[in-house]
């Protein structure tokens, strides 16, 4: 625990520093693997300086061996010399001493410093004779060895006989007296070659190979590669024998270090990775920590927000225990609301201030929320004040547990909304007033769109003009256009859309069938409103004329038997006028002449005309006493009658006219037509329209009689075809059933048929129509009433 | 003064023969025709050339009426350069037919029946 608690303050150091703790497992790291690589530097080094002091001695050994060849080789050669000092088989021993040191080049014998002999001779020609003591490059070393009585090298040096070479010189002595010398001479190149240095050139070094210059003292170097080499290193040998040297020198430092840079990079790189993976390993709970910090202060300024809303908001805010209905916690606004301090608000719960009429609605939702099948809700109720007014409020109930958690407390956010209840109360009764005003109207008032189907509105009036609720009318899109009557459907919806087009304003009348299939006649008056946005809004009244219209049919009716009446009285005018006063005048001038007359025979002319005047008198007057009785006759007897058996009977009475003329019948009458008429009317008619077809015959064809019956709407219809000398109507057409109307002069035109049947059927409630051509024929239909 | 010649057309033809017997007697007209048809007399003015002064003439007749007559008669009368006089003789005391006969410019006058010789003076005199 102790030492935990030490290293706690440590570790959160580090933790807390990233960055400065990973540059330090970096530096850690790194400087380890440095050690290491150090380490291995040295190794390497002292291997190698080993390697050069190895080849070194191998080489200087090489050189030792092959110096005491040349050593022996002058011995030998020395032996030949006799006692007078003269060689003897010269030639001999140097071939011999050639062939067993084949790295020598040529054996020579150098009596008092000439050369006088050298084997082998080929090649070496340039020497014989060749003083060397009095050479200046070979004097000084001959000097050198005859003083130290010891073999010496010279060279190299450039040879008589060409080339780079070293002579080795014994100075031989002959019973106590300088002889000479006995020397070997060897090629440079085969020198190096005997050293075995070039065994070495694949290493990381090279030798060099110098002698001290014994005029110049200084020195000179003979082999290939720097000879500026002092600041590398290497190591050398001394060889007495011919004041020579030999380096082995270290051709590039930086060649184990270039071994080594992988390695080092290696090691940096691990270092660097370590260093890394420390620093986002340490970081990553820092970032925790100072999210935790940003989060912590968030919550900080949060919860200070929230209070600050809590306390200062234009809102009441309530914290409220969901079981209990305790108030936990409330703001002043709602305490202001209503009425209690935060002391005593804490004491009472929501229910204790709720109205009654409002508690279930409110208790209802809660229960709701309680189960989670609500997440929060709003409700528009009443609360009491502590001085026992009412307020209207809209709560915004959230609630404040997890949807796993149990339910605990919920907040309530309570707003105000007495004054807009109050204007929204104020709004209603004054709809209601307007409403119950246009209910009172005696007609439906409506009110629609040109471009929507059905209306918006339909006042109350509906149910008592049409038996339909306004409900009804406005559940049906096409109620309107429904229940007008068929025959109004179409110039009704015609009118209208041009109205709607037009914009005007329109009076329309037609009818509807209300519930009980009662046709209504309606006056529908309707205003255009324009609306802010140039749409058109149609209202309109529909008020009930039934009434109106029946009066009007009645009124029309009326007017038509008036004027009926009126043409009846018009034509009995004539009759009476014309017809009766021509007969009475004539009478009245006939009584005139026979009263001035004194001519007897003159007087019984007159009284005979007087007489057949009389006569058409009584006539006309019967003829009118019958179309008086017809019109006078209210209700003539009315039977069911078949056409067929009436018409047989009006051919038979006929039938004399008819085969007298050659006239044609066909009877396309079915049998069992039947019509409800007065018998001797239906006998009269038939009568006087056959007949005429028969009389007006024209004068140049046979006539044919077509007789058809059919049935046309509440009439049934029997048409008598002609082709006879047909009617001009449009000249005679007003008098075609007019009494004592004729325009022919066939002497049987008497004008009295038509206008007797003409009457008869009036009277019947029939009518009469006629269609006719000059010269081709003419066609009556008559109608009867079914 | 010289005697005007008069015309009769009416369908009636005892009208025909009692206005005759009063003509006749009347000694009035120094010439007297008689037409029961609208037709006849414009067939009869028309193939002859000539006109009588005056035409007593009747508006209900068959086949062609008085007023028919007249639409003709009216056109046909501008051919002659002669002052003839028409007066509608008719037993109707209908208002309408006095009015339409006024219409016609060439109609001097509307006489009711029963013609006597007092009537009958009066146009002979006009």
């Amino acid at each position: 625990m102790n030492t935990e608690k030490k290293i706690t303050p440590y570790s959160s150091w580090f933790l807390s520093r990233p960055k400065t703790s990973g540059i330090l497992v970096f530096l850690f790291i790194f400087a380890i693997l440095d050690l290491a690589v150090m380490l291995r530097y040295q190794v390497l080094k002292k291997s190698e300086t080993n390697e050069m002091t190895i080849a070194l001695n191998i080489v200087e050994q090489n050189i030792e061996q092959s110096l005491k060849n040349s050593y022996a080789t002058t011995i030998g050669l020395a032996l030949t010399i006799d006692d007078n000092g003269e060689p003897k088989n010269f030639q001999a021993v140097g071939r011999q001493l050639l062939n067993s040191n084949n790295f020598i080049d040529a054996v020579q014998l150098v009596p008092n410093g000439v050369i006088k002999y050298t084997y082998p001779m080929t090649g070496n020609e340039a020497a014989t004779n060749f003083n060397i003591l009095k050479s200046p490059v070979h004097r000084g070393a001959a000097l050198k060895a005859i003083a130290s009585k010891k073999m010496y090298y010279v060279g190299p040096v450039e040879l008589k006989q060409g080339g780079l070479g070293i002579v080795g010189r014994l100075p031989v002595y002959k019973k106590d007296k300088f002889w000479g010398f006995s020397a070997v001479i060897i090629k440079f190149s085969r020198f190096v070659k005997s050293t075995g240095i070039e065994t070495f050139h694949n290493q990381n070094f090279y030798f060099q190979f110098s002698k001290r210059n014994i005029e110049t003292q200084k020195e000179e170097f003979f082999l290939p590669g720097p000879q500026d080499f002092k600041s590398k290193l290497y190591k050398s040998v001394s060889i007495p024998e011919g004041d020579w040297k030999l380096y082995v020198i270290r051709k590039n430092d930086l060649q184990i270090i270039k071994s080594l840079t992988p390695i080092f990079l290696l090691a940096m790189l691990m270092a660097s990775i370590c260093g890394v993976f420390v620093i986002s390993f340490l970081k990553r709970p820092s970032q925790l920590q100072n999210q935790v910090k940003i989060q912590t202060d968030k919550l900080l300024k949060n919860e200070l927000f929230f209070k600050s809303i809590f306390e200062h908001a234009g809102l009441g805010i309530t914290h409220t225990n969901s079981i209990k209905g305790n108030f936990i916690d409330a703001n002043d606004k709602f305490c202001e609301l209503i009425g209690y301090t935060q002391e005593e608000i804490k004491k009472i719960t929501f229910m204790m201030i709720t109205h009654p009429d409002d508690l279930d609605a409110d208790l209802k939702k809660m229960e709701l929320l309680k189960e989670g099948k609500l997440g929060g809700f709003s409700l528009e109720k009443r609360y009491f004040h502590k001085k026992g007014t009412i307020i209207w409020v809209n709560i915004t109930v959230t609630p404040l547990w997890e949807k796993d958690e149990m339910p605990n407390t919920h907040m309530t956010i309570v707003e105000d909304i007495t004054k807009r209840k109050e204007y929204e109360f104020a709004l209603v009764n004054s709809q209601n007033n307007i409403e119950s005003l246009i209910n009172t109207i005696d007609g439906i008032v409506w009110e629609g769109y040109p471009d929507k189907p059905g209306v918006t509105f339909i006042s109350k009036k509906s149910e008592a003009i049409l038996g339909y609720k306004s409900e009804e009318w406005l559940e049906n899109e096409d109620f309107w256009y429904n229940h007008m009557h068929p025959e109004d459907r179409d110039w009704v919806t015609a009118q209208t859309s041009e109205y709607s087009k037009k914009r005007t304003p329109h009076v329309l009348e037609y009818r509807m069938i209300d519930k009980s299939g009662n046709t209504v006649w309606l006056q529908d008056i309707v205003s255009i409103f324009v609306e802010n946005d140039n749409s058109i809004k149609f209202r309109g009244i529909l008020i009930d004329i039934t009434q109106n219209k029946q009066f009007e049919l009645e009124l029309n009716n009326t007017l038509n038997l008036v004027t009926q009446q009126n043409k009846r009285l018009l034509d009995f005018s004539y009759i009476v006028s014309h017809n009766l006063r021509s007969h009475t005048s004539n009478i009245q001038s006939l009584a005139t002449l026979i009263e001035e007359s004194d001519d007897e025979t003159e007087k019984t002319e007159l009284l005979a005309l007087l007489k057949s005047v009389s006569d058409t008198l009584h006539k006309t007057m019967d003829n009118l006493n019958e179309v008086v009785s017809i019109q006078t006759q209210v209700n003539p007897v009315i039977e069911s009658l078949e056409l067929q058996p009436v018409i047989s009977k009006t051919l038979e009475i006929l039938s004399n006219q008819i085969k007298s003329s050659k006239a044609k019948i066909i009877n396309n009458v079915p049998g069992s037509v039947t019509v409800n008429y007065n018998p001797a009317y239906l006998d009269s008619v038939i009568l006087n329209f056959i007949l005429n077809a028969v009389r007006y015959h024209h004068p140049e064809r046979n006539p044919v009689i077509e007789l058809n019956s059919y049935e046309e709407k509440e009439y049934i219809v029997l048409e008598i075809k002609d082709n006879g000398i047909g009617i001009d109507l449009k000249k005679n057409g007003k008098k075609l059933f007019g009494m004592y109307k004729t325009f022919t002069n066939n002497p049987e035109s008497k004008g009295i048929g038509l206008f007797i049947s003409k009457n008869q059927i009036d009277t019947m409630q029939g009518k009469v129509t006629v269609e006719s051509e000059i010269n081709v024929g003419t066609t009556f239909k008559i109608y009867f009433k079914k | 003064m010289t005697l005007k010649t008069i015309c009769i057309i009416d369908d009636d033809p005892i009208y025909q023969l009692i206005t005759k017997k009063i003509i006749e007697k009347s000694h009035l007209f120094s010439q007297r025709q008689s037409f029961t048809d609208g037709f006849d007399a414009l067939h009869f003015f028309r193939e002859e050339k000539s006109i009588p002064d005056i035409i007593l003439l009747d508006i209900e007749m068959p086949a062609m009426d008085g007023w028919d007559f007249l639409d003709e008669f009216c056109e046909l009368k501008k051919s002659f350069d002669k002052k003839i006089y028409i007066y509608i003789i008719s037993s109707s005391i209908a208002k309408e037919d006095i009015e339409k006969a006024s219409t016609y410019g060439c109609i001097c006058g509307f006489i009711s029946k029963p013609i006597n010789l007092e009537k009958l003076t009066k146009i002979a005199n006009s």
